[in-house]
């Protein structure tokens, strides 16, 4: 595909915006376990309180919200046969989105500005990284595609002007047909790409610098308050090594964080969810092998606090801070300054919460 | 006055000591936790660093005299397999006495993704000094170049030939040799000694890493979870590549001596006896239908590595070897996946899916 016409891409602007907000305050979405195993769709309230809970057919991932909050898409796992389009507030389901002939979702995607173009990350039978382009008032019919010019494509974001699209290309080749088999996990090629959103054209690529690029895949992307992506990392390196595991865009280049080597050690060469709060000052990582997660002030690019949080992975904004789940059970509110509170609700403790949050 | 709503959501935020119940079957009682993790060591940790440490022993001996004739050599080279072949019997114990020390990349730098191995190597043989190959030396650096990828390459590698010549290659091998029988001796001690051996320590101490038996119990699931993610990533999956022109076969991890294959089923028959050992008993309790697909999970691992052949060298390069090879990952990684979505969630056991199999 070429272009989506310049009209589908930004003639929708505002009609969503007059949605109210959900009861109850903020609502956050995730995939998750139930104890007997079942995979699911929940939402949640910082009251502890389901605010839905559906049967998912496979292991959820991330989720991409409509703006005015129209509606949310689920993505299945890589490599995903499906995404799920629901009602943000009952969780009704609006839309199944099946995988297109020969394309696999990564488990992420974005919503255009206006809402009316949903992205996903997707890869070929190669491993190459293509965002699929599905129309959202056509029932997300399929309309095009996009190379992201990487294998391994993971998550992608919507720049605050939305013109533009950020995806990591993670660079860790596998094949759909051996779900979950990473291939060559030593000479991959990472990389962060901006992509018109319009057009797919290819406008940026970053690297990291030679001298920093110690087999880190690009993988989760939160957006900082000038606009610059912050990119969380997993290395796949030699163990002993201990290389930064964020990086962020400054100028024309990527720019691993300095940190003290102890605060990257307690993430254990791996991060596996980000989050920037809505101003974008402060980014959240966390690691769920390192039972832990960061607070990164988004301008001074320092590390503000770090917290504790076994097998913690899915993080998002929330009033005051971020919220963090466990795959253990239970969940967080995790304070602007480092502070934490444990939410309540039973059953917010009995389901094991899967890689990622979403605000709804 | 605040609305109701607001006020009810900030009183339900509570402190982390009324944290909700967790999202998995009450752990088993300490009591049986503990005759797990005594089950493990008795029948599976201790034997199998015994094994080790007698396997490099008989390596040590051969090495040293590996220099002085064609029949030395062959024997050098036979002890060789048979310690390769017993240490994966104790990889995945990668923890305590394994960590310390960093023994287990001493005994094994793979992958070797920065040719330190080949470096490392042609360093010492450049220098030729004794000094440098001292079990001290060792102790202090050249991680890469001591244990038994060195030892295979000085043994099976191309310039295999050379070791009656360059005299020096002959005194590296033998220092190898004496190297890995005091790492192996000294990793058996930490499980033997009689004062404080190590798997008592993982039945909990108040003060150590381990504070219960679930603790100690934990870090062999991980250990075990960890070894399947390596055996199938490091082991098997970057020798097939992307696509058969793409393959990899010289990553295998002993393509010189031909026993990579020998190598991945002795590490999953050492990993299924863990598993036996420690978990089965209990998840048979716990939840008799996951213990049957687990247990169906390492059969079928290990029928799928039985398929492989001759090699997985050249399965990989072959259309019909690869689909062999892929056999035995997918199996690998249902395997996985299921010890982590349902048999920790059923042993009770704090292992999140997260950490496990993540994006």
């Amino acid at each position: 595909m070429t272009g989506i016409g310049r009209r589908s891409a930004l003639g929708l602007v505002g009609l969503a915006a007059a949605r109210p907000a959900p009861a109850g305050g903020p609502a956050f979405l995730s995939a998750a376990a139930d104890a007997g195993g079942g995979w699911r769709a929940v939402a949640f309230g910082l009251d502890g309180a389901m605010r839905f809970d559906l049967p998912l057919p496979a292991r959820g991932h991330g989720a991409a919200l409509a703006p005015g909050g129209e509606a949310v898409a689920l993505f299945a796992r890589r490599p995903g046969e499906f995404a799920l389009v629901l009602d943000p507030v009952t969780g009704r389901r609006r839309a199944r989105i099946d995988r297109a002939t020969g394309r696999w979702f990564c488990g992420h995607g974005a919503f255009s500005i206006d809402g009316a173009l949903l992205y996903a990350t997707e890869i070929d039978g190669a491993g190459e990284g293509v965002v699929g382009v599905y129309a959202a008032r056509r029932g997300f019919a399929r309309i095009g595609e996009f190379a992201t010019g990487g294998a391994d494509p993971h998550d992608i974001r919507l720049t605050p002007d939305g013109r533009r699209l950020w995806v990591a290309n993670g660079g860790i080749r596998a094949d759909p047909r051996l779900p979950r088999v990473r291939l060559d996990l030593e000479s991959f090629e990472s990389s962060l790409v901006q992509l018109d959103a319009t057009s797919g054209a290819l406008i940026a690529r970053y690297r990291l610098a030679e001298e920093e690029e110690t087999l880190l895949s690009l993988r989760h992307l939160a957006i900082g308050a000038d606009g610059e992506v912050f990119v969380a990392m997993q290395h796949e390196g030699p163990r002993h090594e201990r290389p930064p595991l964020v990086a962020a865009t400054k100028g024309g280049a990527l720019a691993a964080l300095e940190a003290a080597p102890e605060l990257w050690r307690t993430l254990d060469n791996y991060i596996g969810s980000a989050a920037a709060a809505p101003d974008g000052e402060l980014v959240a990582v966390t690691s769920p092998r390192g039972g832990a997660g960061l607070l990164i002030e988004a301008r001074t690019r320092r590390v503000r606090a770090r917290f504790a949080m076994a097998d913690g992975c899915g993080v998002a904004a929330a009033p005051g801070g971020f919220v963090v789940t466990s795959g253990l059970g239970g969940a967080a509110l995790i304070h602007a300054h480092g502070a934490r509170t444990e939410l309540a609700g039973e059953r917010l403790g009995r389901m094991r919460w899967d890689n990622h949050l979403v605000p709804l | 006055m605040p609305n109701r709503r607001t006020f009810l959501a900030a009183a339900l935020l509570v402190p982390a000591s009324a944290h909700a119940q967790p999202a998995r079957t009450p752990a088993p009682a300490p009591a049986a936790q503990r005759e797990a993790l005594r089950r493990a060591v008795a029948t599976h940790i201790l034997p199998r660093h015994a094994a080790f440490a007698e396997a490099t022993r008989g390596f040590a001996a051969a090495a040293a005299t590996a220099a002085h004739g064609p029949a030395q050599m062959d024997a050098a080279r036979t002890t060789w397999i048979a310690a390769a072949l017993a240490f994966q019997g104790i990889r995945h114990l990668r923890f305590g006495p394994m960590e310390e020390r960093d023994r287990g990349f001493r005994i094994a730098f793979f992958p070797d993704v920065r040719n330190s191995i080949g470096r490392e190597m042609a360093e010492l043989l450049r220098a030729a000094d004794p000094a440098l190959v001292s079990p001290e030396a060792f102790a202090r650096g050249r991680v890469a170049a001591q244990g038994l990828p060195a030892a295979e390459r000085l043994l099976f590698g191309d310039e295999a030939a050379r070791l009656a010549e360059q005299r020096f290659r002959g005194t590296l091998l033998g220092a190898i040799g004496a190297n890995l029988a005091v790492i192996a001796r000294d990793l058996e001690t930490a499980w033997t000694r009689p004062d404080a051996p190590y798997g008592t320590g993982m039945e909990g101490t108040p003060d150590g890493p381990y504070r219960s038996p679930q603790d100690g119990l934990l870090m062999l699931f991980k250990s075990l979870s960890g070894g399947l993610e390596f055996l199938a990533e490091r082991q098997v999956a970057r020798t097939l590549g992307p696509s058969l022109r793409e393959a990899f076969p010289r990553r295998a991890e002993a393509w010189r001596s031909g026993q990579s294959l020998a190598l991945v089923r002795a590490s999953l028959a050492a990993q299924q006896e863990l598993w036996a050992a420690a978990f089965a008993p209990m998840l048979a309790a716990a939840n008799p239908t996951v213990a049957r697909q687990v247990a169906e999970g390492f059969a079928r691992s290990a029928a799928a590595a039985g398929r492989i052949v001759p090699s997985l060298e050249s399965a990989v390069v072959q259309a019909g070897g690869r689909a062999a090879v892929e056999e035995l990952l997918r199996a690998l990684g249902t395997l996985r996946r299921l010890l982590g979505e349902r048999g920790a969630p059923a042993l009770g056991l704090p292992m999140g899916f997260n950490s496990m199999d993540g994006d």
